[in-house]
């Protein structure tokens, strides 16, 4: 199958250059200026992972890897320009991204943060251009520009543009038969330009690369280059028997990949309509129980909405944005479908408790990504007193509501917060009723 | 106030009373990370009638305030 892959190299990086040029600032510790042309690099500071999580080129020829400990890095590199990840804005940055990419090809799927492969639908109008006789006396070489007049050159650089407008950030892309060989191309392509390889010529094109383009295990990397295989063509040399009596069960996987045959099936991303909310913290708070009184009211929220009426959740992504511009995102898969407040909220609670974060946060956002079809759930009968005088409540609210209209009074409950505060006003917090 | 600045008198429910006792006095800055720390100064008052309330003032703009909670 034909498939497109565009690709962002370092694509946090290149987010946070883009909001340093707009915004004049990619963090209130670093000034826009320091970002371009120095090493910079992004990891996740203590408590978190301790390690880098992205690096710019410049960084990488200075030998920061993803993955290496944060002190090692500031080691190597002591001037390199650490910033705090911000998922939540690459998040946004790569949805508009899928979004843009979808509004021109309709099958598109998502792989790693700044990676979207989709199918090559072909303009057929371009395609009456092209007789067959011209298209074999155009057969481009395997590294073309993108002002190449092939069809598919012209619809993957249609791809580029659409992420330049969307992200703002130039992208690379590669067409090939398969989503690896698909990846590679895009990934060695300079940002900006198209490969495309045609079909059977995978091997010709994989063959002088490095071996540390396979995707396999970190393990298999240290043999390759203890067996002095350095390039995939190396790999691609050797009988399947060969492969699989040294690699075990990576070695076919070696096998099929250094030939460029990759049967990983294409995904489709089914779009759905998000169920998601947003709260502002009343004040920034790294309290957890103030988090978890926020999550409350959001779990309530987006329980009320009508399209979840008989339906439970599988999984949901809580988001913080962080008072000093960074932010926090967790996803989160519930071993049973949940579909009332208080078990939604019991999970959330112990997701929340011992979060230790970098800073104070300041919005909270949640969506429920997997959701079931209408189910019925039988309740406990233990807890039917709680839940027959929680709906009276909710009904005597509902009718209040209706009655009065837009000027219906204000129901809020007391709850508490950070009850040993110095500052009164911090122990407890006024929340709305949702209906 | 009092010429130390102490409360002396409160106005409770639209009256006047007097304050017959300061029974505790505290301080509390936070928050002074941000644009508007807190900075209050806070009395216990016992006032006549052997009504006791919490009032605070806020620092250094000098405004009083009733803490009823």
């Amino acid at each position: 199958m034909r498939l497109a892959c565009v690709t962002i190299p370092n694509f946090r990086i290149a987010l946070e250059r883009t909001r340093a040029r707009a915004t004049g600032a990619a963090h209130e510790r670093v000034s826009a200026t320091t970002l371009i042309g120095r090493p910079v690099a992004i990891g996740e500071p203590p408590p978190g992972a301790n390690e880098i999580i992205d690096c710019s080129p410049e960084a990488a020829a200075l030998r920061i890897r993803p993955g290496m400990p944060l002190r090692d890095a500031r080691t190597l590199v002591p001037d390199l320009i650490l910033l705090p990840p911000d998922p939540v804005y690459y998040g946004r940055a790569f949805d508009s991204m899928l979004d843009a990419l979808e509004d021109t090809q309709p099958q598109i799927e998502p792989g790693d943060l700044g990676t979207v492969f989709t199918t090559l639908a072909i303009d057929p109008l371009l395609c009456v251009t092209f007789s067959p006789e011209q298209s074999n006396t155009k057969t481009p070489s395997l590294q073309s520009p993108v002002s190449s007049l092939q069809p598919e050159h012209a619809a993957v650089a249609r791809l580029l543009d659409a992420v330049r407008q969307s992200a703002g950030v130039e992208a690379s892309a590669g067409a090939a038969e398969g989503k690896f060989v698909a990846w590679i191309a895009a990934t060695i392509s300079v940002p900006g330009e198209v490969t495309v390889v045609p079909a059977g010529r995978e091997a010709d094109f994989l063959a002088p690369l490095s071996t540390a383009f396979l995707p396999v295990s970190y393990d298999t990397h240290r043999k390759l280059a203890n067996y002095a295989l350095p390039t995939i063509g190396d790999v691609a040399r050797l009988p399947i028997g060969a492969l699989q009596s040294q690699f075990r069960g990576e070695g076919r996987r070696l096998y099929e990949l250094a030939r460029g045959i990759d049967s990983t099936p294409f995904l489709p991303r089914t779009r759905v309509e998000p169920i998601a909310g947003t709260i502002q913290m009343p004040a920034p708070t790294v309290n957890s129980n103030a988090l978890l009184i926020g999550a409350r009211q959001l779990v309530g929220r987006l329980l009320q909405r009508p399209d979840m009426h008989y339906r439970q959740v599988r999984q949901l992504r809580l988001r913080l944005v962080l008072l000093d511009g960074g932010s926090w995102e967790h996803t989160l898969t519930f071993r049973d479908p949940l579909g009332d407040e208080e078990g939604i909220t019991f999970v959330l609670k112990k997701l929340i408790e011992p979060l230790q974060l970098a800073g104070p946060v300041e919005e909270m956002m949640l969506e429920f990504i997997g959701l079931t079809e209408e189910t019925g759930k039988q309740r406990s009968l233990l807890f039917a007193e709680q839940a027959r005088r929680r709906a009276q409540l909710f009904a005597a609210l509902r009718q209040l509501k209706a009655h009065f209209g837009d000027e219906s009074p204000q129901v809020s409950r007391i709850v508490e917060v950070e009850p040993w505060s110095r500052i009164p006003e911090r122990r407890y917090a006024l929340i709305d009723y949702d209906l | 106030m009092d010429d130390l600045g102490r409360p002396a008198r409160a106005v409770i429910e639209g009256l006047v009373r007097d304050v017959v006792a300061i029974q505790d006095r505290w301080r509390i800055d936070d928050e002074w990370w941000r644009e508007t720390p807190i900075s209050r100064m806070y009395y216990q008052l016992q006032l006549e009638g052997d009504r006791i309330i919490t009032v605070y003032r806020e620092l250094p703009e000098g405004l009083w305030h009733e803490q009823r909670y």
